[in-house]
């Protein structure tokens, strides 16, 4: 393999890459995480874009599973938890949003009572046609070694009798009559979806009536073919059906769908998911907030309840760090940065760590040197108050050791007369006091940030801690930081000859040319997804203002306000701000946490921070620490306000809240939908 | 505890980078440009360095960082136009400016029985050649599929010095050649070419002649409109127009480049490095003064070459100057 | 138009002197776009306006709307002053059903004069795409010309905002059941590549994928089209240099050409991103309609009042092309 070629080139794994590719990249890692996801009963994934959710889902589709067959390896998923078969639909692609632009009923009824059902009818055929399409898959590849695994048996008169079974089936009011075999049953199906989709794109007059009179309920179709299927031979029992519901959540975002029918399609879907049938389980990708939206079934008044009719796998929660730990995502991350480098250096022990290439960056105290460079002097701010012995220690310090002499001159800037007094004390034993373990390391990289700012230096992000750092528990972003960082350096290495099969040791500041890179790309790409450009004006301000708050805390007294925290009764109070907040953690351009707050009311708070990838483009460290800014809801919405974040710019509300917004204006952050209808 | 870097354009973007925020992207957008477009530069295809040691040799000819930059940020601004761009307006020229000449020439209309008919016989009968040889009339001929009788496709600016009326015109007759069509790839001021384009129009026979610059400068536009009035038989149908603000010119002009004012300063400042003499220049010499030839201030490059009328601070070398694009002159 | 396929184009002028005079029913859209009524003007100059039917397409609410009504106000007196008449104004919402639209429309095709004059300049994909495809199958309409006009210039600012997700463009949805194997995916290449990357990586990473790189023009433009590229590229790296097909922004006929040569005449199964200029769009948008073909968008929800102004011109005439689908009932545009 040439190593001029990146081995991060290709950011998204997916079937679509190719069948050897997809297995040799393919981590199995997560998969005994989220067993969930390969046992009955319904799953939804939440994750945003870049957590795994779609290398997971994938590993659902009969073309993968194949794909790991042709390839000799072995499938990830083992034992029990292998035997299933996998149908999906996506709701963007396949044309079922279309129902609702055009009427269907020419009487004058409401359009509204009858769609629902034909949105359910158009995706229960469509589920049944890709499980016959998976089965036969499995059964035709590679001379059905795969159907032989899992015990599926499909010759053509078990086939045809399950076929005709299925056919005579209630549920389906009688469309399917006379048929005979699995072909015909197949082209059946195929012409209710093509004369469907013929209606809806107007090259057709209308639904024709043997179609309009035998509409199914949703979920019902599917779960007798599972059934039939089983009784009939075809599937053993202990073969299990998951159906992949891909691009849910935009039915509560189209703007194409109407005001009402985008929650109305959900709770069809939601009463399909709430039957809990036994005979097929449902999987749905979803980002964290998207989902909870609209939760009610069709046509009940009940609701879906986690637990009782569905799991939750949440990657990110799963992947990112928390308080106490570092969580998964490091080994997960080494797994898939050894796998993408394996083809390249097969001479070298498997696994590869991140670490072999990236190093264990620079220590602060040499970061600080490398800022500081010949002037190191410049990296103090001299207080005109201050004595001269205490100003001539300070540069005496920062001739030697900058870092420490940055916390020293924030030292005496603190509260608290001890701290002010060592100014006239100067004490030569070390450790010092501003080199107290807790203290020190708290401030550690706002000191870095400071001083590198002072001396006109970009920081130097480098290492295997920066980079997971930075990844922020997000595969794609990892793999975009190393990708990034080895177009730096496959351009550094121009016209030097490159050793083949000799895994390079990336330069620190190639490293951080890389870095900078991947954090400008991902600030620039906001704006490529839905209400991106709002996001991205909004992120511009905060990532402004943090930078310009922890770049001018002399004292270093909030080296943690490279987030902020709310109450959660004022954000429940206020539905746009949530709202706001919460797009931007459902896309990912910010992660929020529960905050435990150090304030006496023990008020129940959580804490925004900027998605970590951001933090070079900002100049701001990434590590969360201490207490984040303490704001109100106003001060949020004043600063979206101020971004021009907006629909129109949001007004500050007055201090007398009311939980209804008392004129128009106050709504215009969202708009109401005109009812079109 | 770090190494530099070892590439020097790397090193000075790095350098860069923390006061000028966009520098990074700009990087990345002339190595994007240089894999795809600046490589296919022809005279630099023998032994020469390649683009991007031409490009660090070519920043350090100035000495200011500043100057530095803003020679970079100059790169992505050059109008690079390669083979397939050549061979794009040679369709363009030949389905566009030429099809509805002919079209007007023979009257024909559209919903007439069969147009298409009336246009192929007229495009038998039509003398398509180059104006200098510069034009690549064989690469016209078969991006376009055009199966001509006419061996012969003379450049017009050799007939103009060589060639014998009478031979032309007994040549036109004995072909059946209803009308030209001259071609020229690019035309910066048109001094050059409109001693053959005159020559042709005063052909005894008044043959009708479209004259198709696939890019022309402002300044030729200009004269060519002059030559149009004195001869009703010509036309002039250019594939592109530059427009004057694409040029960097010694004022500035509403809607220039962000950058002028920094570039106009520098080609000014640099000219006597640029020539490699510190003496008064003779602007009537190569490389014609600051802003090229005819004063055009031009960021063309052409794959083959690039024209004299683009800054010098491109195409020309001396012993001070080392250019990036070096242009391939006639003695 | 020389070569194998007669596809008459160029300044509608032009066009006007070489078929028979006719009384045109025009089809336009009223914008914040300044050229959005220069064929209007350019028929009425000539007297050949039958009659008139305008959309204004009215975007959601956005921080644009108050100067976007303002402008739109000022279209209106315009368009009365050019001789329009209210009532020939349609109001219509981006992304409201399509039925409504193609009821307009097949309302407009009865009353017109069977000759029609459908302007793209200011119409969102979105709209243009099922209005074309519904006036190319009716058998009522004898002459269709389709024309576009060239901006003096584009906003150097964010041309639109906050792009829905990928959706099929309204009456372009893929057809048959099941979906054959696509082939061949077409990208035109303009200045924003919203979601483009992701449609691609998804979807259609098996599909040869080709970019329809608009050139000429030259630049500006050209160097934000490489721009666009190399955005491109940052998600889905193209295998080769054959991938980029350069052809003129205006050039609808060769555009069509190179469609059916990718496509080997229709024989390979196409999708369709359109991005880029309407022009090559609307080379895109008249095969997928004579094929079926699907055609993907990622459909803005803001459009930035400035996204282009004023009108561009050649020797003191407006630059405005006639595209010629239809002439004496015989089509130019075939498989």
């Amino acid at each position: 393999m040439d190593i001029r070629i990146n081995p991060f080139h290709e950011l998204y794994v997916t079937e679509t890459i190719g069948p050897d590719r997809f297995v040799k990249l393919f981590s199995p890692f997560l998969v005994e995480q989220t067993l969930a996801l390969f046992q009955p009963g319904n799953v939804i994934l939440k994750g945003v874009q870049g957590s795994g959710k779609s290398m997971l889902l994938g590993l659902l589709k009969p073309e993968i599973r194949i794909a790991y067959a042709k390839a000799n390896e072995d499938f990830p998923i083992k034992g029990e938890f292998s035997k299933f078969i996998g149908a999906g639909i996506n709701l963007t692609m396949c044309g079922i949003l279309d129902f609702g632009q055009r009427p269907i009923i020419t009487e004058k009824t409401d359009e509204k009572e009858h769609l629902p059902i034909y949105f359910g009818d158009f995706f229960n055929y469509w589920i049944v046609a890709d499980i016959i399409n998976s089965i036969e898959k499995l059964s035709n590849e590679l001379d059905g070694k795969i159907a032989r695994e899992l015990g599926i048996i499909t010759d053509k008169t078990r086939f045809n009798e399950a076929a005709i079974a299925l056919a005579a089936d209630d549920c389906w009011f009688g469309y399917f009559e006379g048929i005979k075999d699995i072909p015909s049953l197949k082209q059946r199906l195929f012409e209710r979806i093509t004369s469907y989709r013929a209606f809806l794109n107007y090259n057709k007059e209308e639904i024709p009536s043997d179609i309009r009179q035998t509409k199914t309920s949703v979920g019902i179709p599917i779960s007798i073919t599972a059934q039939k299927f089983r009784e009939h031979g075809i599937v053993p029992k202990d073969v299990n059906f998951y159906i992949r519901i891909d691009q849910f959540e935009q039915l509560g975002r189209l703007e194409g769908l109407s005001s009402n029918l985008g929650p109305l399609y959900k709770q069809v879907i939601n009463k399909a998911i709430g039957r809990r049938d036994s005979r097929v389980s449902y999987r749905i990708g979803s980002r964290r907030y998207g989902w909870r939206d609209e939760l009610r079934i069709y046509s009940t008044d009940s609701s879906l309840e986690e637990s009782r009719d569905y799991k939750i796998i949440d990657l990110d929660e799963l992947l990112r760090r928390q308080e106490s730990s570092r969580g998964i995502f490091p080994a997960f991350a080494d797994d898939v940065f050894s796998r993408r480098l394996m083809d390249f250096f097969p001479h070298e022990k498997f696994p590869i760590k991140i670490k072999n290439v990236f190093g264990s960056g620079l220590t602060p105290s040499n970061l600080a040197k490398k800022y500081a460079g010949t002037s190191p002097r410049r990296i103090i701010q001299i207080e005109s108050s201050w004595p001269k012995p205490w100003v001539d220690f300070l540069n005496n310090l920062a001739d030697n050791d900058p870092f420490c002499a940055r916390l020293a001159e924030a030292w005496p800037r603190q509260l608290g007369k001890e701290k002010k007094e060592v100014i006239f004390k100067i004490t030569q034993d070390r450790p010092f006091p501003w080199e107290k373990q807790y203290w020190k390391k708290e401030r550690t990289y706002q000191a870095l940030m400071q001083i590198a700012g002072r001396c006109g230096e970009r920081m130097l992000w480098s290492g295997v801690d920066d980079i997971i750092s930075l990844s922020g528990g997000n595969i794609l972003a990892f793999i975009s930081i190393c990708q990034h960082i080895w177009d730096a350096w496959l351009r550094d290495m121009r016209g030097i000859e490159i050793q083949n099969y000799k895994m390079p040791e990336i330069n620190p500041v190639t490293q951080a040319v890389g870095i900078y890179e991947a954090s400008a790309h991902w600030y620039e790409k906001i704006a490529i997804e839905a209400g991106g450009n709002e996001r991205k004006r909004f992120f511009e301000y905060i990532g402004t203002m943090f930078h310009k708050r922890m770049y001018e805390d002399s004292a270093m007294s909030n080296p943690g306000h490279n987030g902020f925290s709310l109450k959660e009764s004022e954000l429940s109070s206020d539905n746009e701000v949530r709202r706001f907040l919460d797009d931007a953690v459902d896309f990912g351009d910010l992660h929020d946490a529960p905050h435990t707050t150090k304030t006496k009311d023990k008020a129940k708070r959580k804490k925004w921070y900027l998605n970590p990838i951001l933090s070079p483009y900002f100049r701001i460290p990434v590590i969360h620490t201490k207490e984040p800014m303490y704001v109100n809801v106003q001060d949020v919405r004043k600063w979206i306000s101020d971004a021009n974040a907006t629909t129109e710019g949001l007004p500050v509300k007055s201090n007398t809240q009311s939980k209804k917004p008392s004129n128009e204006k106050q709504l215009i952050l969202f708009p109401i939908k005109k009812n079109k209808d | 505890m770090t190494k530099p870097m070892n590439d020097p354009i790397e090193a000075k973007v790095n350098k860069w980078a923390p006061s000028d925020i966009g520098i990074s992207d700009i990087n990345l957008q002339i190595r994007y440009l240089e894999g795809k477009l600046f490589s296919d530069y022809e005279p630099t295809k023998g032994v020469h360095p390649d683009f991007l040691e031409r490009l660090n040799t070519w920043l350090e000819n100035v000495d200011s960082d500043e100057d530095k930059k803003n020679l970079f940020r100059l790169v992505p601004n050059l109008f690079f136009i390669g083979r397939d761009e050549f061979d794009t307006l040679f369709m363009a020229a030949y389905n566009g400016q030429i099809a509805r000449w002919i079209s007007d020439q023979i009257g024909i209309y559209f919903d007439e029985e069969t147009p298409e008919e009336r246009l192929k016989a007229a495009i038998a009968n039509t003398w398509i050649c180059p104006i200098t040889d510069s034009m690549r009339i064989n690469g016209f001929y078969h991006v376009n599929n055009i199966h001509s009788r006419f061996n012969e496709r003379p450049d017009w600016l050799s007939l103009c010095k060589f060639g014998s009326v009478e031979k032309i015109e007994k040549y036109l007759k004995k072909k059946n050649i209803d009308r030209i069509v001259l071609l020229e790839d690019f035309i910066s001021s048109g001094t050059q070419v409109s001693k053959a384009i005159k020559f042709a129009a005063e052909l005894p026979c008044k043959i009708p002649i479209l004259v198709v610059p696939l890019l022309i400068c402002p300044k030729a536009l200009e004269s060519f409109k002059v030559l149009e009035c004195a001869y009703k038989h010509i036309t002039f149908s250019p594939v592109i127009s530059l427009a004057t603000e694409i040029f960097i010119l010694d004022t500035s002009i509403p809607n220039e480049y962000a950058f002028a004012p920094a570039i106009r300063d520098l080609v000014v400042n640099s000219y006597n490095k640029v020539v490699g003499s510190a003496g008064p220049h003779d602007y009537e010499e190569r490389p014609y003064g600051p802003f090229g030839f005819g004063s055009t201030g031009g960021l063309i490059v052409m794959y083959s070459n690039c024209p004299n009328n683009t800054l010098p601070i491109v195409h020309h070398s001396s012993r001070y100057w080392n250019s990036l694009f070096p242009r391939s002159t006639r003695i | 138009m020389l070569g194998n396929h007669f596809r008459p184009w160029g300044q509608l002028a032009w066009i006007f002197n070489k078929i028979q005079n006719k009384k045109w029913s025009l089809l336009g859209c009223l914008s914040t776009e300044e050229r959005c009524l220069a064929s209007f003007h350019l028929i009425k100059a000539y007297d050949h306006l039958g009659n008139l039917f305008f959309l204004q397409i009215n975007d959601p609410p956005s921080k644009f709307t108050k100067i976007t009504s303002e402008i739109l106000e000022k279209r209106r007196r315009d368009f009365i002053s050019l001789g329009g008449k209210t009532s020939e104004i349609e109001e219509h919402e981006l992304f409201e059903n399509y039925n409504k639209l193609v009821d307009s429309i097949e309302q407009f095709i009865k009353k017109s004069t069977g000759n029609i004059i459908m302007d793209i300049s200011s119409f969102p994909k979105r709209f243009f795409f099922p209005i074309v495809r519904l006036l190319m199958r009716s058998s009522e309409i004898e002459n269709l010309i389709i024309t576009y006009t060239v901006p003096e210039k584009y906003s150097q600012n964010d041309l639109a905002e906050d792009p829905q997700t990928w959706l099929p463009l309204p009456l372009f949805g893929p057809q048959k059941f099941p979906e054959p194997e696509v082939k061949v995916a077409l990208v035109g290449v303009g200045f924003i590549a919203f979601g483009l990357p992701e449609l691609l990586r998804n979807e259609y990473s098996k599909a040869s994928v080709k970019l329809f790189f608009p050139f000429p023009p030259g630049p500006p433009t050209y160097q934000r089209t490489w721009e666009f590229v190399r955005q491109i590229e940052k998600y889905f790296p193209l295998q080769s240099s054959n991938q980029i097909i350069r052809v003129g922004a205006l050039d609808v006929s060769t555009t069509f050409s190179h469609i059916c040569n990718e496509t080997s005449d229709g024989t390979k199964n196409a999708i369709f991103a359109p991005y880029g200029p309407k022009p090559i769009s609307l080379a895109m948008c008249v095969y997928a309609s004579l094929t079926n073909s699907p055609v993907y968008y990622t459909q803005p929800k803001t459009y930035n009042p400035d996204y282009c102004t004023g009108i561009k011109y050649i020797n003191g005439i407006p630059e405005i092309y006639g595209y010629s689908l239809r002439l004496g009932g015989r089509n130019f545009y075939f498989i």
